[in-house]
Order: C-alpha cells, then structure tokens, then sequence
C-alpha cells in the first residue's frame, strides 16, 4: 500500500544542507533539460526525427501515468484525446491560420474540455465499465470525423502545414523542442502536483475512494481534475503528431494507439513517469528501428512478450524495480559496506 | 522525479540510431523502396519487393544502361508512422532521389506528403484516384480506382442481354463503400439500374442473409466492392452452398482464390495485370524472387522500376531529371504492361484495367476481348 495521505518530508529551514539537498534536484534537471534541448541541433536528421516521435508517445504515456498511476482511472479514451488534438492542430494552424504558438493553446484548451467531458460522463462508472465507456467516446469521436466531409472523411487531411513562431513543425529540431517543452512541462505540472494536496487527493482517491469520501475528498471533483489535465497534454501530443506524421486521418483514433501506450505504460510502471519515459523511449526507438535489426517480424512478440513478463515479476514495472524489495535490500547491503570500507 | 524521468528521456534519446548515406554513388544509382515488408500487408510489401528486385537483376544484367541501379529497401511493417519516418529517413537523411511504393493507400498518403515537400518523383501502384490528383509528384503504375470500375461497367454493358440484371454487393470499408459509389454512377451513365444494392460488414462470420437477398434479387452480375481477401472467399463459398447462379465480378485481393478453393470457379476478377501463360516469362523472373502466387503488384512493381531506370537514363540522376524524364514518358513498353505514357497534366497510369475469368487451374483473360 503506498502512504499517499502523509505530507512529504520537507527540508529544514534551519538546515542549511537540506537546502542545498532541496536545490541538487531542480539544478540536475534544469542541466538535463539544457542537454535534451541542445541534443536536436547536435544529431542528425532521423534520429532528431525519431526522438520527435519519442517524445510524442512519451506525453501520451505520461497521461496514463496521471489518469492511471496516480489516479487509479483505468481510461482507454486516449486515442480519442490524441485524435482530436491532431485534427484540432490542423483546424486552428491551416484553417483559422493561427500560428502554433497560440493554436497549441487552443488545441489544449479543446483537449482539455473533451477531458472534461469524458471524466463527466464516466463518473458513475468504475474498472471495466469506465474503460469501456471512455473506449467508446474513441468509436463514436472516430465515426463522426470519419463521416465529415470538411474534415476530410475517410482519407482525412494532407497539404497542411503547421508553423510555430512563423517557422514550420517540419522541421524536426523545432518539432523536438516544442515536444520537450510539452513535456517538461507536463512533468513539472506532475511533480508539483504529487507533492500537493491534489496529488494526494488522486492517490488517496486511487488507493480507496470510500476511505477519501470519508476523510473530504471531494473524489469527483478530483477525477474531472485529472481528465481535463491528462485532455490537455494528449491533445497537444496529437497536435504535435499532425506535424509529424503530415497526414491526419481517423486512424489516429485507433484503439492499437491506446494500446501500445497501454503497454509502454504497464512496462514502464504506471505509478512511475521516468519508468514510463525510459520505456516510451526505448520500445519506439525498437519498434521503428526493428527493421534495422531484422526483428519487425517479432515486434508484438517482443511487446507481448514484455507485458507478461513486467506483469508476472515486476507488477509495477520498470519504474518500480528501484523501489523493489531485493534492489533496496541489495542497494543497502553495498551502501553498508562502501561506509565499511571507508571507515 | 522529474529529474530521473528527464534524465531517463536525454539518456535514451542519446542511445538513438542513425542513418547511412546514399544517393548516387560513383557508377551506381540508389533509389528507395518503402515497402510493408512485415505486419498486416507483408503479402502486398513482399510482391512490391520482389517486382523491384527482379527488374533490378534484369536492368544490371542487360548492359543497356550506364548505371548500376540498386534499391535501399526500408520495411515501413504495414505501420503508417514508419512508413512516414522511412520516407523521411530515405529522401531527408539519406538523400536518394526517388521513392517507389509503399502499396496501401493509407500508408501512401503521409509518404507522399514527404516525398512532394522534398520534390522527390515517386512511384506508386495504389489504385486511390486521391494519390495522383492531390500530388504532383507521383507516377502511378497500375490502373485507378474510377477507371477499373469503368473497365467492369464497359464489361458489363457490353455483355448484358435483355432481362439481364446487375447487382452491387459492397463492404462498408472506405475501398467498399467508394468503389460501390462510383460503379453506381457509372452504371447510370449507361442506363443501369441495380435491381439490389448491399451493404455488409466485414469480417462477417455468415454471410447467408446476403446471399439469400442476392437469390430473391437474382441478377445476372454482382459486382463485389471488398478487399478483404477472407471475406470474399466466404461470400463466394456461401453462394455455392446456396445455389446463387449470379456471376461475381469483384477486385483482385490477394489470397481470395485459395481462400476460395473449389467456390471460386468461374470467380472473374478485374486487375491491370494476371499471371498466366501468355506472361510466363515474367512470371518466372518473380518467382525466382521468391514469390509463390506472383500478382499485380509485383508486375507493377517490375514495370515502375524499369520505368524509373529508362527516365535515369535519358534525363540524370537527380530527382528534377528523374521527374522530368518520367513526365516525358510515352508509349513506354514494360513487361506486364505496354503503352505506359504520363505527362506534367496525367500521372494517373493505365487508361483500363483487364478481367479475367479462374477456371480453375489458372486465370483466363475475358475483357478487353482479343
């Protein structure tokens, strides 16, 4: 059982160490940001290309850590979040000829009040109910587009072209740090709400809804909360996927989507964004590049494969290995003995 | 958390892959070749492939050409993300000059997009009349939708007796539904009504109700919109088991004849190009490569890269010649097909496609009639 209702530990004010422990972190990960945002302008074309794609999937794979992993809402209602962001991404770019930089807004704002939405209409819902119910908001926003002659129909739209401070998303460098930005901000809304009272109020809400009933948490209040956040950032995961994929089309509904986040997510830890990150990285640079490899043959194999795997002996995947029994009880034993050795 | 997580991303990113060079290399020409090798259309990506291949042994082999032609294949695995990254991969990163394939439309599509940015000429086989109207760089070898719908209709108008009847069977798929809409109209510009009009399903585990509308209709053609392999082959099955005396006139999908066994005798099918043995010689060269059941793809496939290789020739190497050459190309004879012409104004292929009748053993060509 996590503890999600205990505050976390918070640094000294007296403790001059504990500030500089409190400022290591934001220093490592503003350096790390600085790195990741160089890096496009420092490889070459396919792998900046690809790392577009990764960083794409991996927004998506952090909305299932938001709704899933800190909520415990089982949604397979993405594909309709990130469908209707990249339809919205070429509406407002190409149609209303807004520039990126406030169409994206717009795209978020549209992705956030379908998130809104669908949290609504499933509130009286829970497990499998409320996977199947948010599963058919994907069907039905799918056969609507389908079925829409402005927005292309069947075959969907091609020939547009977004552009962000007057400078077009095919360019993949620009397409790499407007992704990057998506997500560190993204994390940073994550990060800061885990220590809030809204992050406790999802993971009390996740561990048991009666019991954050009974203690006043308003359980809905929190999970429209979590909706319209999570519709946000996957409909700008989809816009950013319109400019990168240079065609939408109603396969951007498809439930194959959902699923491969779904499984870079079960994989990477539900509860935990770097494992999902690490995993959304490593399994979309294996699945585009399994060619290279003479593996595409195995691909679901492989994906299948790892599902059963992280299910059968790291339950919360990835990101819970660091966290697992035998990896602390083995991190203690060689901490115990450098202390040792050093005295 | 954030910390490890954008830690996590900078070191995976870091771990990427890279591309090699190409292009024209000294005395031999590269081009690309996105092809769904694997995943749900590896049938359709395998064919093109093998068409390619094929043509390259023959082109190399000949001693006609000053080049040395050579394919860099990337198997986009029927994924339509891949399929967009491959192309990028082959005209951004590794600079070749022209792009054949990939085959299904919808892969097509975000492919061509890439390839018209980059002004890359590419070669396709799809039949969508959307990939040649919308794109200006794109050459299709094969015959489109609208004209071999017309090619059934011609067919059809030709043979229809008094009292005779047509009817339209589709599946409620974009190909389905499309194609039944055009042969509609194009029926009514010859003065055919359909005496029924169906809808179905795809993926139907019985089709009985269908069939048994079919028999209280009783016409004398059913013209079939479905390019689902299996689903063809159970509705023509199910017809045998019923009685339906009608002749189905549908598209040529992969599989359908041995799906069908026995039931798809006397099944016609329209396609730009049938193996048999007035073509034998082609034929071989693709089994050679590997392909037991060579169809239309791999002969487009051959065709298109014989094409590419005589534009190479007479224009350049780069993809402006390469585009120009193509666009001046008239009456160019390739092993399935002959005649093949395109201009800056009509990229569009073949004028007609064929129909042809599986008796059985083999495929016989009924329409255009010898």
């Amino acid at each position: 059982m996590t503890d999600t209702l205990t505050r976390p530990r918070q640094p000294s004010t007296t403790d001059p160490a504990g500030h500089r422990r409190a400022g290591l972190p934001v220093i490592v990960a503003v350096v790390l940001v600085a790195a990741a945002a160089i890096f496009p302008a420092l490889s070459d074309y396919s792998t900046t290309y690809l790392f577009a794609y990764i960083l794409i999937i991996a927004l998506l794979g952090l909305s299932l850590h938001l709704l899933m992993g800190l909520m415990g809402v089982f949604s397979l209602g993405q594909a309709a979040l990130f469908g209707t962001g990249a339809y919205a991404a070429v509406v407002v770019t190409e149609d209303l000829g807004l520039d990126g930089a406030i169409g994206f807004v717009l795209v978020a704002a549209v992705g956030a009040v379908l998130g809104l939405l669908m949290g609504a209409v499933t509130l009286r819902v829970t497990d499998l109910y409320l996977a199947l119910t948010t599963l058919a908001v994907g069907y039905i926003f799918e056969n609507v587009v389908r079925n829409s002659d402005w927005l292309g129909g069947p075959q969907g739209r091609s020939g547009f072209s977004i552009m962000f401070f007057g400078r077009s998303l095919d360019d993949p460098r620009l397409l790499c740090w407007i992704g990057l930005g998506a997500l560190t901000l993204f994390l940073a809304v994550i990060a800061s709400m885990r220590r809030s009272k809204i992050g406790r109020a999802f993971m009390a809400t996740r561990e048991s809804p009666m019991a954050a009933r009974s203690i006043g948490v308003d359980a809905r209040r929190y999970k429209l909360l979590g909706f319209t956040i999570a519709g946000a950032f996957s409909a700008v995961a989809g816009g950013l996927y319109s400019a990168w994929s240079l065609v939408v089309d109603p396969s951007v509904y498809s439930i194959d989507l959902t699923l491969s986040v779904l499984a870079i997510a079960i994989v990477g830890g539900l509860r935990s964004a770097p494992g999902i990150l690490v995993v959304a990285a490593a399994l979309t640079y294996f699945r585009n590049s399994a060619g290279d490899f003479g593996v595409s043959d195995y691909v679901l194999l492989v994906y299948g494969s790892l599902i059963v795997l992280s299910l059968r002996f790291l339950p919360l995947g990835l990101g819970g290995l660091a966290s697992s029994p035998a990896v602390v009880r083995l991190v203690g034993r060689s901490g115990r003995r450098g202390r040792g050795g050093a005295a | 958390m954030a910390v490890t997580a954008v830690a996590a991303t900078l070191a995976l990113a870091l771990a990427g892959c890279s591309g090699d060079d190409g292009g024209t290399d000294g005395d031999t020409f590269k081009f690309a070749v996105v092809a769904e090798k694997t995943g749900a259309y590896a049938d359709y990506g395998l064919q093109l492939e093998a068409g390619v291949k094929a043509a390259v042994e023959d082109i190399n082999a000949s001693g006609d050409y000053d080049l040395e032609f050579e394919p860099v294949v990337y198997d986009c695995q029927s994924d339509k993300s891949i399929c967009v990254q491959s192309a990028r991969d082959a005209v951004n990163a590794d600079g070749l000059p022209a792009v054949i394939g990939p085959i299904v439309s919808v892969d097509i599509l975000p492919t061509a997009e890439v390839t018209e940015r980059a002004k890359v000429p590419h070669l396709v086989m799809a039949v969508l009349n959307q990939i040649t109207d919308d794109y200006d760089n794109t050459f299709r070898f094969s015959t489109q939708s609208d004209r071999s719908n017309q090619t059934v209709v011609d067919y059809v108008k030709a043979k229809l007796q008094p009292g005779e009847t047509v009817a339209i069977v589709n599946a409620t798929t974009d190909f389905g539904k499309g194609g039944a809409a055009q042969q509609k109209e194009q029926l009514a510009e010859v003065d055919i009504e359909p005496v029924a009009e169906i809808a179905h399903d795809p993926d139907q585990a019985d089709y009985t109700p269908l069939v048994t509308q079919l028999k209280q209709a009783d016409p004398t053609y059913v013209l079939l919109s479905d390019s689902n392999p299996a689903d063809i082959a159970k509705l023509l099955r199910q017809s045998k088991e019923l009685g339906l005396q009608s002749q189905w006139i549908g598209a040529d999908a992969s599989g359908t004849i041995d799906l069908a066994g026995d039931a798809a005798e006397g099944y016609m099918t329209v396609s730009p190009w049938f193996p048999n043995a007035d073509n034998q010689e082609l034929t071989d060269k693709l089994m050679a490569q590997g392909i037991d059941n060579p169809g239309w793809i791999s002969a487009m496939a051959y065709d298109a890269t014989l094409a590419l290789a005589q534009a190479v020739q007479d224009g350049g190497t780069s993809s402006e010649e390469i585009t120009k050459a193509l666009e001046s190309l008239s009456g160019f004879d390739g092993l399935a097909r002959q005649g093949w012409t395109f201009s800056s104004d009509d990229r569009r292929g073949q004028e007609s496609s064929q129909i042809a009748n599986w008796n059985g053993q083999q495929y016989e060509i009924v329409w255009p009639e010898s």
